[in-house]
């Protein structure tokens, strides 16, 4: 059905989408907009994008210190990282195990692996509290990492991968001599790139947008994740300094943007993919 | 009579590559004609074009002396049956072959579900629907099949849901884009008898693509050989095979593959071939380039050299049951040269080394330098029988 | 690295005894039920860390949760009595729970029909023409990304009453303005309209992919049938051909929107007046802000048989019908 569009209908899809892409991004725009702006304009005239008086350096310089806004983002990205390492380490050789080898007790392990699908962190957060507390982990980095070491999502992804992955294959690994753990590192691992690039790419998201979790267990601001320092940076910011807030949102939302204006396919297919198999 | 599908002068681009080129075909009522060619070939793409599913850039087609050029496929009372079956995967057989007949028969109102069953207009048309489309089932012998889902049949069950739900409308053209290739090689042979069967009894004209000449050959009553995006002849089976207009024609057609032999022509009109003389008059001037082709069914072989003959060394003999191939390399040739034989005549000559081919004047095709037949070696008439000129041991 | 040649035939005894094939019978299934028992070893050994961590984080929490709901234990007091069901009794009457409960409905009501059409019309629509395509697909895609807290905040201010940009916009065109976040009365549907903004680029996503699975010769076949226009091929064909992405695409949808907490704990902490007190939200206040751990631990589970709920929907009775196999 492509390319038959006649030229109206051309015009009038590119009208229609352009004013939908209008509207997602006004959000986007007001933002930038405001953190370039000094409060006084901020107030008196909303609608205007471009500021009279800049006052970006100001707003932006707010933004990096009223919170410890390096470290803040530096504690995003070691979470997330450590989350993700984690759950593919830990998460592979299972699927590996559940997919491809024969043994007593799968049934159970698959079991499990469903329950673990339906039961959301949230939900369990008052028992890993709790350990947390008596563990003396509350406050620290550990925390925002353990309870995530274990997908159960990362598992079934995988599992549905490598069940297509031929047997052959397997079965020529093994007679050339190599261990089931050598095949997952070195058979597995490189065919199964694209469901572990796409879970990364997922879980990356999922952890760097989390709030619940970090909100519970962290209290001091130097060991805040992003979300949490920006609800602190609000704490710390009475009133209505909108400029300040819009620049800290715009340093703390920035990363991933780009990071997803620089990969956006591997992005797109990544949250497809994770998205219709999970 | 106007011709049941005419085609005009038809020419499509993709971007910059040229798709199709001054297509010219008339198709006759009731006629069955193949398009036939490698992939890529431009067969399928024009097979839309008559569907209504792409449009030309060039050209005009008429259905019945009608103009369609501009129409819609909706609008353009053909069938069509796909390679993918493309049967709708949540509806019932029956609902699939309803479906063409619903999209025709009744306005929006009646089609709407639910609703329109209860029109009183819509019933005796949903009645009639029904009963069209049993019959069509019972032509099919698929009456059993027409509660389940496409994903509940076999592939060749879905093939006669496919065919089910064209034959259902009475269309005026068949439309087919390679229906057999899915299906397994038995199979295969069967669904053709089935589908000329069907053919004949429905009386209008189908335009049958496929990529396997068996097929074109077999099912077709006219052939249309295409290769990029050009037809390059189109004429009935037998004249397809025996008087190739052209190289490529020739070459594409036949199997196993023709077996070519490059020919300098000397002052005399000779056709030479690694020094010897193959072609007595090869009607083509001193210095021309001319490839001579020889089927391997028409290739001779003799035990010791004959006027017009070549010497080759056997390189394998191949037994295939009912026939037997030998593999022959001639000197300063590159391709091996290929003869089909009888087993016991393969027997005979499996122990000579080397031995000598030829092929009578009339089972000699020549072709210039563009590929194209050179006219006056045709031979008079065809042979009554399809048997080989005797060889001689 | 794969080794080949002799070490190959080196490892053969232990897979397969090349010689002295046993007899059928016995014996050879003992060499097969070793070769089970080494493969099943293997299998453990891959699965002990996850198996670990899955009796840590998974098997363990959820047992002390259900024991938890069963008892009156208050964070930070040593000890605890047994108190049965009352803990969930008390949730058939606690008004702030009900309203909890009623106030998550209704978000999910509001947001799932509006980002599955929307995402799908998106989808359509790119996919109906070739321009711009990839542009709009990672415009639209662009929320998904973004912090939701940090964006939260920015919907803060584009709502504000006073001066929020929507509002001036409202008053350009002569609507009255809406006091968004602070009304009992908007709040929620102001908090869907965010929670729709976001989920939208998801669900295009997820039906652009569906589309592009679609077979192209069923469209083909439809306009052959007689289906003229693009509204009868839709119904025909994108419509029932879309079924399994779309009931993904709202169970997913429903899942995210039921876990709605981002944004009400950085918009409006569940006010005004409890209006906006979503079920995350109100599981948090009770555990870690009045830290009444039991009353908590039962709402989580009635809150985790929501979603088992949800889910057993959507996999027992509705996949049968957009499953066409």
């Amino acid at each position: 059905m492509i390319g038959r569009l006649s030229p109206p209908a051309r015009a009038a899809r590119l009208a229609l989408l352009l004013l939908l892409a209008g509207i997602v991004t006004f959000p986007f725009l007001f933002m930038i907009s405001t953190s370039l702006k000094p409060q006084s304009e901020v107030f008196a005239s909303g609608l205007a994008l471009v500021p009279q008086h800049w006052s970006a350096a100001e707003n932006f310089a707010k933004a990096v210190t009223r919170i410890p806004m390096a470290r803040i983002l530096m504690n995003g990205v070691i979470v997330c990282a450590s989350i993700v390492v984690f759950q593919i380490v830990f998460a592979l050789p299972a699927a590996y195990a559940l997919a491809k080898l024969r043994f007593r007790g799968r049934e159970i392990v698959l079991a499990l692996v469903i329950l673990g699908l339906l039961v959301p962190i949230h939900a369990i957060s008052i028992p890993l509290y709790a350990a947390a507390r008596s563990l003396n982990l509350l406050n620290t980095l550990s925390v925002l990492v353990a309870p995530f070491t274990l997908s159960v999502f990362a598992i079934f992804l995988f599992r549905q991968f490598i069940k297509s992955i031929p047997d052959d294959l397997i079965l020529a690994a093994r007679s050339d001599g190599l261990s089931e753990n050598a095949i997952v590192w070195r058979i597995i691992l490189p065919n199964a790139w694209p469901a572990a690039s796409a879970f990364a790419i997922f879980s990356v998201v999922a952890h760097w947008n989390d709030l619940y979790w970090p909100l519970i267990s962290i209290s001091k601001t130097e060991l805040a994740t992003p979300p949490l320092g920006l609800l602190f940076f609000r704490a710390a910011e009475a009133g209505d300094d909108y400029g300040a807030l819009m620049a800290a949102t715009v340093v703390i939302t920035l990363p991933l943007i780009l990071f997803f204006l620089a990969a956006q396919r591997l992005f797109i297919e990544g949250m497809t993919m994770t998205g219709l198999k999970g | 009579m106007s011709a049941a599908v005419e085609l005009r002068g038809i020419g499509k681009s993709f971007g910059e590559t040229r798709i199709l080129e001054e297509i010219d075909l008339a198709a006759a009522q009731g006629e069955f004609i193949a398009l036939v060619g490698p992939s890529g070939c431009g067969k399928s793409t024009l097979l839309r074009i008559i569907a209504g599913l792409e449009q030309a850039d060039e050209g005009a087609i008429a259905l019945d002396g009608r103009d369609v050029t501009g129409l819609r496929a909706a609008d353009r009372d053909m069938a069509m049956v796909f390679q993918s079956y493309a049967l709708y995967p949540h509806l019932t057989a029956r609902q699939n072959m309803m479906l063409p007949l619903a999209m025709r028969r009744l306005n929006a109102t009646q089609r709407l579900p639910l609703v329109g069953r209860f029109l009183g207009s819509a019933r005796s048309i949903l009645e009639e629907m029904a009963r069209d489309v049993e019959q069509a089932a019972a032509t099919l012998k698929i009456s059993a099949l027409l509660d389940r889902k496409p994903a509940q049949m076999s592939g060749g069950q879905r093939q006669r849901v496919a065919l089910g739900r064209a034959l259902v409308r009475r269309p005026q053209a068949f439309l087919m884009d390679e229906p057999l290739s899915n299906l397994d090689a038995s199979l295969r042979v069967h669904m053709r008898a089935e589908i000329v069967e069907l053919h004949r009894r429905a009386g209008v004209v189908t335009i049958y693509v496929t990529h396997d000449q068996e097929e074109a050959l077999g099912m077709a009553d006219r052939v249309a050989v295409m290769m990029n995006g050009r037809i390059l002849q189109i004429a009935d089976p037998m004249t397809i095979y025996r008087e190739p207009a052209h190289l490529d024609v020739a070459c594409f057609i036949g199997s196993p593959r023709i077996n070519l032999l490059p020919l300098t022509i000397d002052a005399a009109g000779r056709g030479i071939c690694g020094g010897q003389v193959l072609v007595e008059r090869a009607n083509a001037a001193q210095g021309e380039r001319v490839t001579l082709g020889v089927r391997p069914e028409t290739l001779v072989v003799h035990a010791e050299p004959q006027a017009l003959s070549l010497k080759v060394a056997v390189t394998r003999f191949e037994f295939l049951g009912s026939d037997a191939l030998l593999h022959a390399r001639a000197a300063g040739l590159d391709a091996p040269l290929i003869a089909k034989l009888t087993p016991a005549m393969a027997t005979l000559l499996q122990h000579h080394g080397e031995l000598h081919v030829s092929a009578a004047p009339e089972a000699c095709l020549l072709f210039d330098a563009d590929g194209q037949r050179i006219a006056g070696t045709q031979t008079s008439a065809l042979p009554a029988s399809f048997g080989r000129a005797s060889h001689a041991a | 690295m794969l080794r080949d040649g002799p070490l190959r035939e080196d490892l053969m005894p232990e897979v397969l005894p090349p010689e002295d094939l046993p007899p059928r019978g016995a014996p050879r299934d003992a060499a097969r039920g070793e070769i089970d028992r080494h493969e099943a070893r293997a299998a453990w050994l891959l699965s002990l860390p996850t198996l670990v961590l899955m009796l840590l984080l998974l098997v363990l929490p959820c047992a002390a949760l259900v024991a938890l709901s069963l008892t009156d234990a208050e964070l930070g007091v040593p000890e605890m009595h047994f108190l049965g069901l009352d803990a969930y009794l008390n949730l058939l009457t606690d008004r702030d729970f009900i309203r909890s409960f009623r106030n998550t409905a209704v978000y999910v009501g509001l947001v799932t029909p509006a980002s599955v059409v929307l995402g799908l019309v998106l989808a359509l629509l790119i996919e109906a023409g070739t321009d711009l395509r990839a542009f709009f697909r990672s415009v639209f895609f662009l929320p998904v990304v973004a912090l939701t807290v940090a964006m939260a905040s920015v919907w803060q201010y584009l709502m504000h009453p006073s001066f929020g940009p929507i509002n001036l916009m409202l008053k350009l065109v002569g609507l009255p303005s809406v006091n968004w976040l602070g009304s009992s009365d908007i709040v929620l549907p102001a908090l869907a309209l965010i929670g729709i903004w976001q989920a939208v680029g998801f669900n295009m996503v997820l039906f652009l992919a569906g589309l592009a699975g679609i077979n192209r010769d069923l469209y083909a076949a439809a306009e052959m049938d007689g289906a003229r226009s693009a509204w009868s091929r839709f119904w025909t064909v994108t419509w029932p051909m879309l079924g399994p992405t779309t009931l993904f695409v709202v169970t997913i949808t429903v899942i995210n929107a039921v876990k709605v907490f981002e944004t009400v704990a950085t918009l409006t902490q569940g006010g005004p007046a409890k209006s906006s007190d979503v079920l995350l939200w109100t599981i948090y206040q009770e555990g870690f802000v009045y830290l009444h751990v039991g009353t908590a631990s039962a709402m989580a589970v009635v809150f985790i048989v929501v979603l088992m709920a949800l889910l057993l929907v959507q996999t027992r009775i509705l996949e049968r019908k957009v499953h066409y196999t």
